[in-house]
C-alpha cells in the first residue's frame, strides 16, 4: 500500500530544517508584562536645540496607585532620548502601541519632519497613529491629569478619536501627513490641542506649510473647512440670525449637517485659476432660540438663506486667510488645478503650485436645505 | 551526513531479529471425514483444553437408533434450535442422499462437512456439528445465537432531529438496520474474515449503480492484505486500510448512525462493517465532510448553514486561540487593541511563568479534566466538572498561576473543539493545538503560520481511498461547494458530490424533466404509502 517511511530515502534538508528549531532557539520575545509601552509621545524643543521627549507608559501591576508613568528625557534624536528613558525604568521601552504623538507649537514652527522620520521608519509603529500640535509645552500637556481617566495618554487618544468623528479636528493620520507632505498640491493639517485650566481640549486644526506649523483654526472653522473637503456630515454649527425674539436678543440657530455634497468647477479666467465650489448641504436644526414657526416653509427658507449667507462669508474669510495670511493649501486645491490641466504649457512644479494657488479666485456657493426641524410639542 | 541519518533511522525503527511468528494454530488435520470413531476423537483432540466446547455422544435409544456425536459451544448457541436441528439430522440419517456436500438445505441451514478442519471452524462460529455413526457423515447446523445488545440511542453522535437508533456490536443487527433503509438489489454486501485469532466478519457494502468499481476493489484489496492476529475495533481496522497510516487525521468516516451510512452509500461511498464494533467505516472521506452532521439536512437550510459556518469557525478557534494568545503576549504586543492592553497586561502581570508555560499548563489541565471525565462513570464525572470548573478555573487565577484571559481562551477553544460532529476529527484537531502552541511560543505568529503551512501541505498530500482529502477546495470543485461552508437548500443538491466519482451523478431530475413522483394510477394506497416512507429515509 504505502511505503513505510523508514524505507523511504531520508530527507536531509527536511531533517536539517527540523533540527534548526532546537538549534537556533527562538525569536526575541517581547513578553507583555515586561514592556513599557509608549501610548503617547510628546516632543518639545529645549533652549539649546535638543529634543525633549516625554512618554506616557501604562503602569500596570497589582495594587498600583498611579496608572500612568510619565518619563521625559533629552537627546539629539528621538530614539536616543528613548534609550535615555529606558535607563530610568525597569521596563523595556517599546513603541508598538504608540497611538498619539504630540508636538509643541514651538517645535512645530521649526518643522517636524526630522522627528516624524523615526515614527514612519519604525515598523512597529502603526500608520494610523494620530499626530497633533499642542498649544503649549507637549510635556506639560501629557503630565496634566485627566479628571475621569486613569491615564492622560489614553485620554488624549480617545479625545482625538471622538473629535475626529465630530469634525472638530481633521481626520489625519501619520500616513496622510506623509502622503500630503510629498504631494505637490496640498499642505498637511493635523489636530490642534490645548491645555486649558488643567484640562486637555480639542482646539481645531493645526495648519502646516510643508512641515512647519503656521497657524491654527478653531473647531468651528474646522467644520466649515471640512465641508469643502467633502466630509463634515455630523458637524454642528451655530448661526446668528437677523431676527430678534421677545427677549430683544438676536435669534440663534444650531444646525447639524446631515449630508454635504460638493462640486468644484475650475476654469482659467484672466490668467488666473477660478474655482467655484457648489456645496449642497442638508441640515437639521437642533436648537433655535427664536419664536418663529420653523415648520412654515417661508420662514424656513428665510432662515436657510441667512445660514447660507453666514456660511459663505465665513468660508470666504477662511479661504482668504489660507491664501494671504498663512499661505497654505489645506484644501488640496493645487491638486485640483493640476488635475484640471489649467497650465497646459508649464510643467507642474512646487513654485507653480504656490503661485497659482495664491492667485486663484475662489467662490463658494452654498445651497442649504433644512430637512428636519425636530418636534417641540 | 546522509549515511549517518540512515543509520539513525534504522536504529530508531529496528525490527525484531526473529521473523514474526504465525499465531500457533492447532495442527488440525485436513483429513476427510469418513469414519465415525476417528472423527470424534480428532474433534475432541482439536478442542483439548477448551472446556466450553461440548462434545457429546448421544447413545442410541428411543430417539435415535445409531450413535450421534454432537459438538457445540454452549454459550454461543440457542439450545432450542439445537434440539430442532437434531430432528432434522434424524431425517437426514434416514435419507442421506437429500443433502450433498457443499450444499445448504432445510429451514435450519444445514451444511454437510468434508473435513475436520471445517468442522472445527463451524463449531467456533457457533454452529452445531453432528457426526452420525450410521452414515459416517458430519453436518453443521446454524444455531448461532450470541448475546446481543438491543438497538439503542446513539451516545457519541447525538442529534436532536432525525432518527435516534444506532448501530450495535452485532454485525447482523447492523446489516439489518442497513437493509431496513435500503431495500434495493443495488445494495451489494460481501463478507470477508480478518484476523488470525478472531476471524472477524467484515462486510463491505456499496451501491452497485453508484459507487465506482475502483473504490470497491481498492477496499477489498486492502482488506485482503491485512494479516494481523487480532482486530480490536473499527478504529484500528481503519488505520490498517488507510492511505497514510502516519497521518494524525482520520481518512474514513466512523459513524454509528445508520442513516448516515445510507446517505454515504447513496453518495457513492463504500461502507465497511466490522463485527463487534458499533462503528461503521465509510470512505472516501474528505476533510469538509467531517464537519457535516446528518442533522444539517433535517434543519432548514439557513439554520443548517449558520451551524455549519459556526463549526468551521470553531475549528479555527479550537486550534489557534491559545496559540494566538501565546504569540501575542510573547511577541506581538503591537496587535493588542488599545482598549484591551491594560486588562490583559494586568492579568498577565501576576503570573510567574512565561506565556508558553502558562498556556501549556492550562491546556494540559483541561485535557486531563476531559480525559478524566471520559473515563469516569457519569456520577463521578460530575464531580470532575465541579473540580475543573470552580477549583481549577477560579483558584488558578486567584493563586496567580494563570491569567483570566487565558482561562477564557483555553475554555473557549475546548468548547469549540467539541462542536465538531466527528469525535475522531475533533480529537485530532485538539492534538494539533499543542505543536501550534509550541511554534507560537518559539516564533510567534511566524511560527504559527509555519504550522498552518505544514498542516495545509499535509492535507494536500493526504488522500482517502485515493481521492484527495481537501476536495472540493483543492482540487477545486465549485459544484461541491453547495455543501461546505453553507448547506444549500435541498433543491440545489441535484448532483452527488463529485469527489466520490459516482457512476451516476444525478440525484434528482431537473425542472424540465419529470418532477412529479411517478405513481401509476393503478397503484394501491398501500403502495403509495410505501413509496413515501422510502423517500423519507433517503437522506
Amino acid at each position: 500500500m504505502t511505503t513505510l517511511f523508514w524505507k523511504k530515502r531520508p530527507r536531509p534538508l527536511l531533517l536539517a530544517l527540523a533540527l534548526s528549531v532546537g538549534v537556533t532557539g527562538c525569536a526575541r520575545p517581547y513578553i507583555l508584562e515586561d514592556l513599557g509601552m509608549e501610548l503617547t509621545a510628546g516632543y518639545d524643543l529645549t533652549d539649546n536645540g535638543k529634543l525633549l521627549v516625554t512618554y506616557s507608559l501604562p503602569n500596570i501591576g497589582a495594587g498600583e496607585q498611579e496608572k500612568t508613568i510619565i518619563i521625559s528625557s533629552k537627546g539629539d534624536l528621538s530614539k536616543e532620548a528613548r534609550e535615555n528613558v529606558g535607563l530610568a525604568t525597569d521596563r523595556q521601552i517599546v513603541s508598538g502601541q504608540l497611538r498619539v504623538a504630540v508636538f509643541s507649537e514651538h517645535l512645530a514652527r521649526k518643522g517636524i519632519w526630522h522627528v516624524l522620520d523615526t515614527l514612519m521608519r519604525d515598523v512597529n509603529i502603526t500608520k494610523t497613529m494620530v499626530l497633533c500640535v499642542s498649544d503649549g509645552n507637549a510635556g506639560d500637556l501629557m503630565k496634566s491629569k485627566a479628571p475621569t481617566r486613569p491615564s492622560s495618554g489614553r485620554y488624549l487618544y480617545e479625545l482625538l478619536q471622538k473629535s475626529q468623528k465630530n469634525y472638530a479636528v481633521p481626520k489625519t493620520t501619520i500616513q496622510d501627513f506623509e502622503r500630503i507632505y510629498y504631494d505637490q498640491g496640498a499642505d498637511p493639517m493635523i489636530p490642534y490641542v490645548r491645555l486649558e485650566n488643567g484640562t486637555i481640549m480639542a482646539a481645531g486644526t493645526a495648519l502646516f506649510r510643508n512641515d512647519r506649523f503656521v497657524g491654527s483654526l478653531s473647531p468651528e472653522e474646522t467644520k466649515m473647512m471640512l465641508l469643502l473637503r467633502g466630509g463634515g456630515q455630523g458637524g454642528d454649527i451655530k448661526q446668528t440670525l437677523h431676527t430678534k425674539g421677545q427677549d430683544n436678543l438676536q435669534d440663534q440657530v444650531m444646525l447639524t449637517f446631515v449630508t454635504a455634497k460638493r462640486k468644484a468647477k475650475l476654469e482659467m479666467q484672466n490668467g488666473r485659476p477660478h474655482i467655484t465650489y457648489d456645496v449642497k448641504v442638508s441640515g437639521q436644526i437642533i436648537e433655535y432660540s427664536g419664536d418663529e414657526d420653523l415648520t412654515d416653509d417661508k420662514i424656513a427658507q428665510k432662515i436657510e438663506k441667512q445660514i447660507e449667507d453666514g456660511l459663505s462669508t465665513r468660508i470666504k474669510d477662511l479661504i482668504k486667510q489660507f491664501q494671504t495670511k498663512y499661505h497654505v493649501d489645506p484644501l488640496g486645491l493645487g491638486t485640483k488645478i493640476r488635475a484640471a490641466n489649467l497650465y497646459p504649457n508649464d510643467p507642474w512644479t512646487y513654485d507653480l503650485w504656490r503661485k497659482s494657488y495664491e492667485s486663484a479666485k475662489i467662490d463658494v456657493n452654498f445651497k442649504l436645505r433644512i430637512i428636519r426641524t425636530g418636534i417641540t410639542r | 551526513m546522509n549515511k549517518l541519518l540512515q543509520t539513525i533511522m534504522k536504529k530508531l525503527h529496528r525490527r525484531p531479529k526473529t521473523p514474526p511468528v504465525n499465531p500457533p494454530t492447532p495442527n488440525i488435520p485436513k483429513r476427510q471425514i469418513g469414519s465415525y470413531k476417528d472423527d470424534v476423537q480428532e474433534l475432541q483432540a482439536s478442542f483439548q483444553g477448551c472446556d466450553d466446547v461440548k462434545i457429546r455422544e448421544l447413545t442410541p435409544g428411543k430417539i435415535t437408533d445409531c450413535p450421534v456425536a454432537v459438538a457445540y459451544i454452549e454459550s454461543l448457541i440457542k439450545i432450542d434450535w439445537m434440539e430442532f436441528a437434531y430432528s432434522q439430522i434424524q431425517a437426514l440419517t434416514d435419507k442421506p442422499e437429500h443433502l450433498r456436500p457443499n450444499e445448504t438445505s432445510g429451514s435450519m441451514e444445514i451444511v454437510m462437512l468434508k473435513t475436520i478442519k471445517e468442522a472445527v471452524s463451524y463449531v467456533l462460529d457457533g454452529w452445531t456439528v453432528f457426526i452420525v455413526e450410521k452414515t459416517n457423515k458430519a453436518y453443521a447446523v446454524n444455531t448461532y445465537f450470541p448475546p446481543m445488545r438491543n438497538v439503542e440511542r446513539s451516545e457519541t453522535e447525538t442529534v436532536i432531529l432525525g432518527p435516534q437508533e444506532a448501530y450495535t456490536e452485532s454485525i447482523q443487527i447492523n446489516l439489518s438496520l442497513l437493509r431496513k433503509r435500503l431495500k434495493s438489489t443495488d445494495l451489494k454486501i460481501t463478507f470477508t474474515r480478518v484476523g488470525r485469532y478472531n476471524k472477524k466478519f467484515v462486510a463491505i457494502a456499496w451501491l452497485e449503480s453508484i459507487a465506482p468499481k475502483e473504490f470497491v476493489e481498492s477496499v477489498q484489496a486492502r482488506i485482503e492484505a491485512i494479516d494481523i492476529d487480532n482486530l480490536t475495533d473499527a478504529g484500528d481496522f481503519a488505520q490498517l486500510i488507510d492511505d497514510n497510516p502516519y497521518s494524525p487525521f482520520p481518512q474514513y468516516h466512523m459513524t454509528e448512525r445508520p442513516e448516515r451510512i445510507v446517505s454515504h452509500l447513496c453518495d457513492g461511498k463504500v461502507a465497511i462493517f466490522n463485527d463487534g464494533s458499533p462503528f461503521v467505516l465509510s470512505g472516501p472521506a474528505s476533510f469538509i465532510e467531517f464537519f457535516q452532521s446528518s442533522e444539517d439536512y433535517d434543519n432548514r437550510w439557513l439554520s443548517a448553514s449558520v451551524i455549519r459556518t459556526l463549526r468551521l469557525i470553531g475549528v479555527l478557534i479550537s486550534i489557534s486561540l491559545s496559540a494566538l494568545y501565546v504569540a501575542v503576549v510573547t511577541f506581538h504586543y503591537q496587535l493588542i487593541p488599545t482598549n484591551m492592553l491594560v486588562p490583559l497586561t494586568e492579568s498577565r502581570s501576576r503570573v510567574p511563568f512565561p506565556p508558553l508555560y502558562e498556556t501549556l499548563l492550562m491546556e494540559t489541565t483541561i485535557e486531563l479534566l476531559r480525559e478524566a471525565g471520559a473515563r469516569l462513570p457519569t456520577k463521578v464525572g460530575q464531580t470532575i466538572g465541579i473540580v475543573g470548573g470552580i477549583v481549577i478555573g477560579q483558584a488558578a487565577v486567584t493563586a496567580g498561576l494563570t491569567s483570566n484571559i487565558l482561562i477564557i481562551s483555553v475554555a473557549l477553544s475546548t468548547v469549540a473543539s467539541f462542536i465538531t460532529p466527528s469525535y475522531i476529527m475533533s480529537s485530532a484537531l485538539r492534538a494539533i493545538r499543542f505543536p501550534l502552541i509550541l511554534l507560537a511560543g518559539m516564533w510567534g505568529l511566524y511560527g504559527m503560520f509555519i504550522g498552518y503551512l505544514l498542516m495545509v501541505i499535509h492535507f494536500l498530500r493526504l488522500s482517502s481511498l485515493g481521492s484527495p482529502y481537501l476536495v472540493p477546495f483543492a482540487p477545486l470543485r465549485l459544484i461541491d461547494w453547495k455543501d461546505t461552508f453553507l448547506r444549500a437548500p435541498i433543491p440545489f443538491m441535484k448532483y452527488r458530490p463529485t469527489h466520490n466519482a459516482p457512476k451516476n451523478s444525478q440525484r434528482m431530475p431537473f425542472q424540465n424533466e419529470t418532477t412529479a413522483p411517478a405513481v401509476s394510477p393503478s397503484a394501491t394506497p398501500d403502495e403509495i404509502n410505501e413509496n413515501a416512507s422510502d423517500g423519507s429515509d433517503s437522506k
